[in-house]
């Protein structure tokens, strides 16, 4: 015993020899481990007490404070087994000390969830998950409690993708709530949800979701594989899996995209997707990742279909804007002027005369403090925000056009680049945000000609990029025509007839042709 | 290794992009060329004249006191420079030793070529044009009676700089104007001779505004008419009224023209007319050795304006006025026929063009002597007017009876 | 899917001859290029999933049969060679004299590796999204360039006579005839069985393009001035002026030029590396791009001091030579299978 304790002494995480250790049956060794093992965990409680039909059996729950639901343990555990007897049991019934265990269990706990576990590793893991550990005098397992309650952020509107019309709820960084969001919104048993314990130290729990007889078995595979590879230490957010099971590492382009929006994720499941749940993040990653999820947004199909096909067309282009605006401009101004309109060269000529930087540089600054005051916004603290934004509008813009450091023409571009982005996914522009500035120098230097070649080796990149073995660039290259209408255009639910073909193969079809409404008359 | 390789060539094709800003042009090292004007000097050399603009002089706002549209009294907005040499290239070379900046052919709105170049050939100077990458094929070219360089050295009242100001002018297409696509075109087939447009710097208008009241008489470019040519030499003139005959012979070109006749009932009274569309049909006959040329004008007309009480609602008014507009346009384009087919003796509307098309084969033995084919060429006319529509009155509402 | 790869964008600057006729020359070169692409096809459906360098040997032994391959090896990349060259020489002349041309070569190839490493899956994939996108271009370019055009500019038809006519068919023959490269593409088509019926859409719709470029420079310009241009499509863009808004389209004619000018040079650059790698009997091509591609840059920058010497090159020697090897060999090759009945039938 004293060669186990040796062995016990420091009960870090490198030495965890303990943790396939049976429980024994003695409570008092049993809390002696357990104290050894959560020695200096301030907020785990141990209460020990008398089982109320049969005193000589002395039991004791181990909890952490904060995490486990302490009203529930109270009423329904403590109250239950310390002071009432199950008023059902007839008279003569007398438990002994070898039924304790399974008398509890089956007739002494008002608990849903209820697991047994016989390993010192099975309820350390519990009691640290939150639920509530039950030690029996005399038995050589535990009965884990489920009731797990703790302080959590409540669903909230999402930060990062708002929109109009349309659910406002969001993920928060409870697993178990985003699992019921998503089960919520699909009542079907077809709705895996399939729990992976990833980082040796933090036991994350991971949750890999998808539709079964929608999604393409193999991909479910191919991301239990992927997720099984990884030895970590700690998962703190979704990111650290995401470049842990990309496809492309050494792009500047993420191909596994992340939302926290619930109608989000179960649209792309809907679509054959698989969702990657990480406990204590509201950021669930979806793959395979298309390139076109830069320019759809959930609320194009909940709204009139007319208007936000413009809206994708809009888009679009300000994906063109923003990525070559800076670039074309620069390289317009410096070596095609015969490409502008004569009044607007004229005009630009004007506001440039009295610039006394290159048009480069004279870019690159405005562009670098665009993203300045951009990191600024994120970053600052909430009340100085107003400072920043007046700071940012009127020092940098309207000052350096009035000390003529700055052509107004050039604050209109990088504004209007700036603005081009909002339009878009925002984790998506962040490579495009990034190349913006190679580009824009490639251009000063080689012109249009540069710029039309780095724009080729850039489309070059992106169509050798796969995610999940599914085409980052699919549908447009390699082009499927019919696919183009979700999209170039959002058309209209009653046309949007299958799922994307390569992802939906499994089942193609989403609805019934010929929904189209028209008057009864005309019915068929 | 392979992985270090790649680097050192990327890095190579990097320093390669950065060292070598060849082409490099900031906006501020490049002079705008809006206006070219070339001369042939008594000397027998070329002058060439560039109308450059100042930038500085069209700064938009934040600059502080960046002109508007018409001030272009208190600030001077253009720079006009000239320089002589032995061909147009020369001349630029002498030219860009005393401007400190790139001159820069892309924006060049006009080419005016003065009229002693013009009779000597403009083959000589064209050919910079066509070679130039920077050159366009959009330039309107003008010929002027007067010297190219002082036409240059005029300014616009309503635009920012003269050579924008006809630019615009020719745009409207209220006279008979010429690209610098359509001239080389001209000039290159035998089935027709190039006409050019004529500008003049004319007295205009009175300039109003404080600080103007000394400058009473301004002068602006205007067009004047058209020249004729044969092959590159300037043989003639047309006058504004010869050159409303020219634009219903060159296909047409006849949109928004103005037609007065005398009025039908009233002698001494007008009426005036606006060409809405028109459309000429040449039909070349070869018999025998005698060319004819059947042409067939059609015009749909507006009334504009009248002076006495011709009531249009009546079928029988409007067929008189028809005859009348008929005769009138058919008066028009004979005059200038005869002047241009029978004075100047050269093919100027595209007829030998028109001949090809039709008589291929007698074309290849024609074409070398066509000009003087032509000027024995039979051409019968025919026009054919049609009222379209009144403005918004059938007949006066003032009616004296 | 990948039979866009097909379709090799063909120059413009061969209106030189046949003035007027231009565009009937190449209805004619069309019908050549279908006869060659017929017989290049039946040579590989013969030998299905091999390469021609890989039935060249079957065919004529195993030594006069790599010589041969080694010859379409150079042709490859010559060709490639040329079609780099093609682009930015007219890149230099008419937007950038002041670079050394020397640069815009090695960007240029440099894209081409690039690609070529990529596989010929990507480079598939990309001449999906540029091919509708040049055809979209240069069908506005000539839409917004109608008000330029006059009919007459074509009339009279058969204006030159047979002769010339025939003569200028020669030259875009031999654009045609660098469909050759589907001797190397065929084994990796996904539908074998419909080879005959996309090449010849592929050929048609070139076709169109050219036709498009063609008759709209000559409706604009007339065949006088076309033939003494350079660059004819990118004159023809400086004349659109709508509204004095929508003009200055250059930059239409340079994403036509550059893009199918990368892709075309790719796609030779692939076969040449293909083509030895199967010869030298290498498992991957792709270690072979990096010489290849510096062999490139340096042959285009070396064989032709001017761009009037490429010019008279691409249009008095080159028909001749590219035809030797584009219709002459395929078709004894198919002749010395029919006699020895080697193959499958």
């Amino acid at each position: 015993m004293f060669d186990f304790f040796k062995r016990l002494e420091s009960p870090g995480v490198k030495e965890q020899s303990w943790r396939s250790q049976k429980l024994k049956t003695s409570l008092k060794e049993n809390l002696t481990t357990l104290h050894f093992i959560l020695a200096d965990c301030y907020d785990v409680v141990f209460r020990e007490f008398t089982f109320a039909q049969l005193p000589d059996i002395r039991l004791a729950l181990i909890y952490v404070d904060g995490l486990a639901d302490k009203i529930q343990v109270s009423n329904f555990v403590m109250r239950s087994l310390s002071l009432e007897v199950p008023p059902a049991l007839p008279k003569e019934y007398k438990i002994t000390k070898a039924q304790a265990f399974d008398f509890i269990r089956d007739r002494g706990l008002c608990i849903h969830q209820i697991g047994e576990a016989n390993t010192l590793g099975e309820v350390i893991d519990a009691v640290m998950s939150g639920d509530t550990a039950l030690l029996i005098d005399g038995h050589a397992k535990t009965i884990i409690n489920g009731a797990r309650g703790w302080e959590a952020r409540s669903i909230e509107d999402s930060k990062t993708e708002a929109v109009v019309r349309g659910p406002r709820e969001s993920f928060v960084e409870t697993l178990r709530t985003n699992t019921s969001l998503l089960r919520r919104r699909i009542k079907n048993p077809a709705l895996k949800i399939e729990i992976m314990p990833i980082g040796k130290i933090t036991h994350t729990d991971v949750a890999i979701t998808y539709i079964k007889g929608v999604v393409y078995p193999g991909l479910v595979t191919e991301v239990k594989e992927r997720l099984s590879r990884i030895e970590i230490d700690a998962v703190l957010e979704s990111g650290y899996l995401e470049e842990l099971i990309d496809d492309n590492p050494l792009s500047p382009f993420c191909t596994i995209n992340h939302t926290d929006r619930a109608d989000k994720v179960a649209a792309l499941l809907l679509e054959g997707r698989v969702a990657i749940i990480t406990d204590g993040t509201p950021y669930v990653l979806t793959v395979p990742t298309l390139f076109n999820e830069i320019i759809q947004s959930p609320e194009d199909y909940y709204q009139r279909y007319f208007f936000y096909s413009l809206i994708r067309l809009i888009r679009i282009a300000a994906l063109i804007i923003f990525l070559t605006a800076p670039a074309s401009y620069v390289a317009l101004l410096t070596f095609h002027q015969e490409m502008l309109p004569t009044a607007l060269l004229l005009s630009i000529a004007g506001q440039r005369e009295a610039v006394p930087f290159p048009t480069l540089v004279e870019v690159l600054i405005m562009d670098l403090t665009f993203e300045i005051l951009r990191e600024a916004g994120i970053r600052m603290p909430q009340p100085v925000g107003q400072a920043v934004s007046i700071v940012g509008a009127l020092v940098i813009g309207e000052a350096s056009v009035k000390a003529g450091l700055v052509a107004p023409a050039t604050v209109i571009v990088v504004a209007l680049t700036g603005i081009a982005s909002f339009t878009l996914c925002y984790s998506g522009t962040l490579p495009l945000r990034l190349i913006k500035f190679p580009l824009t120098m490639i251009a000063a230097f080689t012109g249009l000609f540069g710029l039309i070649c780095s724009l080729i080796i850039l489309i070059t990149h992106l169509a050798s990029l796969r995610s999940f073995g599914i085409p980052f660039l699919y549908p447009v290259m390699p082009l499927s025509p019919a696919e183009l209408k979700d999209v170039v255009v959002r058309a209209p639910w009653w046309a949007l007839l299958t799922r994307p073909h390569l992802l939906g193969k499994e089942n193609l079809h989403r609805m019934k042709t010929g929904l189209k409404p028209r008057p009864p008359g005309e019915r068929k | 290794m392979k992985r270090k390789l790649f680097l050192i060539l990327l890095l190579l094709l990097i320093t390669i992009n950065i060292s070598g800003c060849w082409s490099k042009k900031e906006l501020n090292e490049i002079a705008i060329i809006l206006g070219t004007g070339v001369d042939y000097t008594k000397d027998n050399k070329i002058q060439l004249t560039y109308q450059l603009a100042r930038p500085a002089a069209f700064g938009g706002g934040g600059m502080g006191g960046g002109p508007g549209g018409g001030a272009a009294m208190n600030q001077n907005i253009t720079w006009v420079v000239s320089a002589t040499g032995d061909t147009v290239f020369d001349a630029q070379k002498r030219l860009a030793q005393q401007i400190p900046r790139h001159l820069y052919l892309g924006h060049n709105v006009v080419l005016i070529l003065d009229e002693r170049l013009c009779r000597h050939g403009v083959l000589d100077v064209i050919n910079f044009f066509h070679r130039q990458p920077l050159s366009r094929g959009t330039v309107w070219v003008m010929a002027t009676p007067q010297e190219a360089k002082k036409v240059l050295e005029s300014h616009s009242e309503l635009q920012m700089t003269s050579a924008q100001a006809v630019g615009f002018l020719a745009r409207l297409r209220t006279g008979y104007v010429l690209r610098f696509r359509d001239f080389s075109q001209d000039l290159a087939s035998r089935g027709t001779n190039p006409v050019l447009t004529q500008v003049e710097l004319k007295r205009q208008g009175v300039a109003q505004g404080p600080g103007l009241e000394k400058v009473h008489h301004h002068q602006e470019i205007v067009l004047t008419g058209a020249a004729i040519f044969k092959g590159d030499k300037l043989i003639g003139w047309l006058d504004c009224r010869e050159t409303q005959g020219l634009r219903w012979l060159l296909k047409g070109e006849v949109r928004r023209m103005g037609v007065t006749i005398p009025s039908p009932i009233c002698p001494g009274k007008k009426i005036s007319l606006e060409v809405m569309k028109g459309k000429i049909n040449i039909d070349p006959v070869y018999q025998k050795g005698k060319i004819k040329f059947f042409l067939t004008i059609k015009a749909e007309i507006d009334v504009i304006e009248q002076q006495d009480e011709e009531d249009f609602t009546r079928p029988e008014m409007i067929k008189a006025v028809e005859n009348i507009a008929a005769a009138e346009i058919r008066q028009r384009v004979k005059t200038t026929l005869d002047k241009v087919q029978g004075e100047y003796k050269v093919d100027s509307f595209g007829f030998g063009e028109a001949f090809h098309r039709k008589h291929k084969r007698e074309w290849s033995k024609l074409k070398n002597r066509w000009d003087e084919e032509f000027a024995n060429a039979q051409v019968y006319l025919t026009v054919k007017v049609k009222l379209r529509d009144t403005g918004l009155q059938g007949r006066r509402a003032s009616l004296k009876r | 899917m990948i039979y866009a790869t097909l379709i090799l964008f063909i120059p413009q600057n061969t209106v030189a001859h046949a003035k007027q006729d231009a565009w009937l020359s190449f209805l004619i070169a069309f019908a050549g290029g279908v006869l060659i692409s017929l017989v290049v096809i039946n040579l590989s459906l013969r030998f299905p999933g091999k390469t021609l360098f890989e039935y060249l040997p079957l065919i004529l032994g195993r030594w006069p049969g790599k010589i041969i391959g080694f010859f379409y090896v150079w042709l490859f990349i010559h060709f490639c060679a040329l079609v780099d060259r093609e682009y930015c020489s007219t890149i230099v002349a008419a937007f950038m004299p002041e670079t050394p041309l020397v640069v815009f070569l090695i960007h240029g190839t440099t894209m081409s590796a690039y690609i070529t490493y990529c596989g010929l899956e990507v480079l598939a994939r990309i001449n999906q999204l540029f091919l509708p996108l040049n055809a979209g271009l240069l069908t506005i370019l000539f839409a917004l360039a109608t008000p330029e055009m006059k009919v007459a500019n074509i009339l009279p038809v058969f204006d030159t006579g047979l002769l010339p006519l025939v003569k200028s068919t020669i030259t875009p023959l031999s654009w045609f005839g660098e469909i050759i490269t589907l001797a190397v593409i065929v084994p990796y088509l996904a539908e074998q069985k419909n080879v005959y019926r996309l090449t010849i859409k592929a050929l048609f719709f070139v076709l169109v393009l050219i036709e498009i470029a063609t008759v709209g420079v000559l409706l604009v310009f007339g065949p006088t001035l076309t033939s003494s241009y350079f660059f004819p499509v990118l004159s023809g863009t400086k004349m659109i002026n709508i509204a004095n808004f929508i003009e200055r389209l250059e930059i239409i004619p340079i994403v036509i030029w550059i893009t199918s000018g990368t892709v075309k040079g790719a796609l030779f650059l692939w076969a040449a590396a293909l083509g030895s790698s199967q010869l030298l009997g290498l498992k991957d091509y792709r270690p072979l791009i990096l010489p290849l591609a510096v062999i490139v840059t340096s042959l285009s920058y070396l064989l032709h001091p001017s761009i009037i010497d490429l010019l008279n090159f691409l249009t008095q020697t080159f028909p001749f030579y590219a035809l030797t090897f584009e219709f002459g060999i395929p078709f004894l090759l198919l002749i010395i299978v029919l006699i020895k009945g080697s193959g499958k039938k």
